[in-house]
């Protein structure tokens, strides 16, 4: 074993706790205050464990390494670590070795094969062999050729199809979003449909005559109303062409053949392209089937009535 | 360790951060060679002491954090031998995960990781450790035998950093 020097002599007695605690001191204050001392120790450490596992320690290192390494949890991993290293080192070195030679032996073992007949054989391969092998390495070189075009086709069939793929997610989303936008339309048209048939109800429930100076008694058929069972209000318009203003509306309505009904209404009006429309609005329900009436009465500020206008118009209740 | 808590060793964070790992390795080797059990959680138990000094308003001049952190860890294994001796472990008011996990396929880590080594460097393991030509390995290299050495340590400590490593994944 070779020789160590006083520096390394002195490492080693630390690492093998062979120290005073003043000396020990020492040595630890070098390696604080020296990372490259610590990596020196370090290392000889390597060394002094990897002579340990080779049986290269003289006892008394050797009785110092199992009792400071072994003794210490930590120090002790450092140890299992470096034999799994040589044992997985030594494994691989066998390894490839072994592969050597079952490769050299096989080939040995061919070779001194007793039976002539099969050494000449094995002669006349090995010159077909190396007469052949030009033959073979421009052979080789074609299905090299031809291999590397079939992977350019199988990538760029492989391309087509990513492409492919591609186009078919992207219909399936356009189609996705069709079917989105048709769903939202066909809510919308739920909608309109209840709305429209609010409206009709809307419609039956409110009837609306327009009445002019034409609807007036001995001017033809008078309008009708035609009021459903749901029919809840009488919209009446009733046109004035009287330019003469007044301060409010009444009107005086009568079944032919009946009483008056005066009904006191503030009525809206609104103008025409000829005089004025008063709007009224009546209920429903004091029509009966028959022909009526109506006198609309003009209301001065001073509370003096006059006529203004006579409409007429049948009702029909169904 | 943050960076902002290593300024005291550099101000330059790279510097800092090498720096660091340095010195935790010296105090790794001061607490394993004083045979404490779990080294690494007390060197660490060192750092978070220095730092809490440091934000006491302890000042440490540029040219001492080492031999600050030095003084830091003989009380802290002062405390540790006088707990240790009560029958208590130092360790045990301080949270730490010092849990290993066992790997399930250890050779496969060291298989993968000297695989990760340049060939050179994996030629010159193996025959350091299974030929016994140390004489013949300096010739060859060129170099002292504890340029070798050194070498060999720090490829050595690059294979355990990846072997930790894999076996914590």
């Amino acid at each position: 074993m070779r020789q160590r020097s006083d520096r390394e002599k002195l490492m080693v007695r630390y690492l093998l706790g062979e120290m005073t605690d003043e000396e020990q001191a020492r040595v630890e204050e070098q390696f604080f205050l020296d990372p490259d001392y610590l990596e020196e120790l370090q290392a000889l450490e390597e060394e002094l464990v990897r002579d340990y596992l080779q049986g290269r320690l003289s006892d008394r290192e050797r009785k110092g390494i199992e009792v400071v390494y072994l003794d210490s949890p930590h120090l002790s991993k450092r140890v299992e670590f470096s034999i799994s290293l040589m044992s997985h080192l030594s494994r691989l070195r066998t390894e490839r070795r072994e592969e050597r030679v079952s490769w050299r032996q096989s080939l040995l073992a061919s070779v001194r094969l007793q039976r002539p007949a099969v050494r000449i054989s094995l002669a006349t391969a090995c010159i077909i062999m190396f007469v052949a092998a030009p033959a073979l390495l421009v052979q080789t070189l074609r299905l090299s050729n031809s291999l590397e075009q079939e992977q350019s086709q199988r990538a760029a069939l492989k391309q087509n199809e990513q492409e492919l793929q591609r186009q078919l997610d992207e219909q399936r989303l356009r189609a996705d979003q069709l079917r989105e936008q048709i769903d939202r339309l066909e809510r919308q048209r739920g909608l309109l449909e209840d709305e429209l048939v609010r409206l009709k109800r809307a419609q039956s429930i409110i009837v609306s005559l327009a009445l002019s100076k034409g609807s007036v008694r001995g001017a033809g058929a008078p309008p009708k109303l035609i009021l459903q069972p749901d029919a809840k209000l009488v919209r009446l318009e009733l046109g004035v062409e009287s330019k003469v203003e007044y301060a409010s509306y009444a009107v005086r309505l009568k079944m032919v053949g009946g009483d008056y009904i005066r009904v006191q209404i503030s009525p809206r009006t609104k103008r025409a392209t000829s005089g004025k429309i008063v709007i009224l609005s009546l209920p429903a329900d004091i029509f009966a089937t028959g022909d009526y009436l109506l006198t609309l009465v003009g209301v001065s500020a001073s509370g003096v009535e006059e006529d203004v206008e006579d409409y007429s118009f049948s009702v029909e209740k169904r | 360790m943050m960076s902002s808590d290593n300024d005291w060793l550099d101000p330059d964070p790279a510097r800092a951060e090498e720096k660091y790992h340095e010195l935790r390795r010296a105090l790794i080797e001061y607490f394993a060679r004083r045979r404490c059990r779990d080294a690494e959680d007390l060197a660490d138990e060192v750092f978070s002491r220095v730092v809490e000094q440091i934000k006491k308003g302890t000042r440490i001049e540029k040219e001492d954090p080492r031999r600050f952190a030095y003084g830091v860890a003989k009380n802290v294994y002062r405390e540790y031998v006088r707990k240790d001796i009560r029958g208590e472990k130092i360790l045990q008011e301080i949270s730490f995960s010092s849990t290993i996990p066992v790997p399930n396929n250890p050779d496969a880590c060291i298989k993968e990781c000297l695989e990760s080594l340049d060939p050179n460097e994996r030629e010159m393991l193996e025959r350091w450790f299974l030929d016994q030509d140390d004489d013949q390995m300096e010739k060859d290299m060129g170099i002292s035998r504890n340029s070798v050495r050194i070498r060999i340590h720090r490829i050595k400590k690059r294979l355990e950093a990846c072997y930790d490593n894999c076996k914590r994944q």
